[in-house]
């Protein structure tokens, strides 16, 4: 489908409920689709629990979740060596109100990132990929 | 995507959207539409065949690509993992799993195209479900109105 581009959902994104119950919403009506890792998720129950007092019942709750439910998300395999090249790019076109640096990656990749501006990158990436 | 003999499959060129929307628009009146032949003859268009007609002008008028194959295709675990948008290790492993049915052609899975739809719409309705359940959750314990303030 032409919106089929993967995002690496990281866990300063994921701990952000709202943001996070969006996102999954988005990825269920493949408006993109999201991936993870089981470091991505390791470090987003450990915020969860460590700034936001979630007890382990809790997280397990949201994790079990996202592992029945989500399970393609899950990047299982060679991508450590690619780590090195997910991190925000410094070239490449400026957020037109802002002037930050461009998040995209090529064509098909894309970090999502909390800050605003990088979120209405997205948001304007998924207008864009859908044509709307 | 889709590589069989019985499947059709086309992206609409620029010219033919335009095209497709003055289709459309023909086809959503109320009535019966009918195909004139290079020969002049004219036959109606069947209840189905107008139904069908009219899906696939409506996606093509925006530009989308459309392919038509019948439900007992059978589709490799390529084409069924581009139709959900997952890995084909990913859908090897939900085959094996017994998640959906599957057959062998040799030594190749082989899934129908029925039973992939079947599968989608309950992965998707699942899907919803556990939504849901992760949103009581994050309104239960007040989470949508934090904010954690990322490192550094």
């Amino acid at each position: 489908m032409i919106s089929d581009f993967p995002v690496m959902v990281d866990a300063c994104v994921l701990v952000q409920a709202a943001v996070r119950d969006i996102l999954l919403r988005l990825f269920e009506r493949r408006l993109f689709l999201a991936r993870w890792t089981d470091e991505i998720i390791e470090e987003t129950v450990r915020t969860l629990r460590d700034k936001l007092g979630r007890t382990q019942e809790q997280t397990d709750y949201l994790v079990n979740e996202l592992r029945n439910h989500f399970p393609d998300a899950w990047v299982e395999q060679g991508y450590r060596e690619l780590i090195p090249s997910m991190t925000n790019p410094r070239e490449g076109p400026s957020c037109p109100r802002c002037g930050r640096e461009n998040t995209l990656r090529g064509d098909r990749e894309v970090l999502a990132s909390l800050e605003i501006c990088r979120c209405a990158q997205f948001a304007q990436l998924i207008r864009e990929r859908l044509a709307l | 995507m889709v590589a069989a003999a019985e499947t059709i499959q086309v992206t609409p060129r620029e010219q033919e959207i335009e095209q497709a929307h003055r289709l459309y628009r023909m086809l959503v009146q109320e009535g019966i539409a009918a195909l004139i032949g290079p020969d002049g003859e004219r036959i109606d268009l069947p209840p189905s065949v107008h139904l069908i007609l009219m899906r696939v002008v409506e996606k093509m008028q925006e530009g989308k690509t459309i392919a038509v194959l019948p439900l007992t295709e059978e589709l490799s675990t390529q084409a069924a993992a581009d139709l959900l948008g997952v890995s084909r290790q990913f859908f090897v492993r939900e085959c094996e799993a017994h998640k959906l049915p599957f057959s062998y052609t040799g030594t190749h899975r082989r899934v129908l195209l029925g039973d992939l739809l079947d599968y989608k719409k309950r992965r998707e309705q699942a899907r919803r479900d556990s939504i849901v359940r992760i949103a009581r959750q994050s309104e239960e314990l007040g989470d949508y109105d934090k904010f954690v303030p990322p490192e550094e």
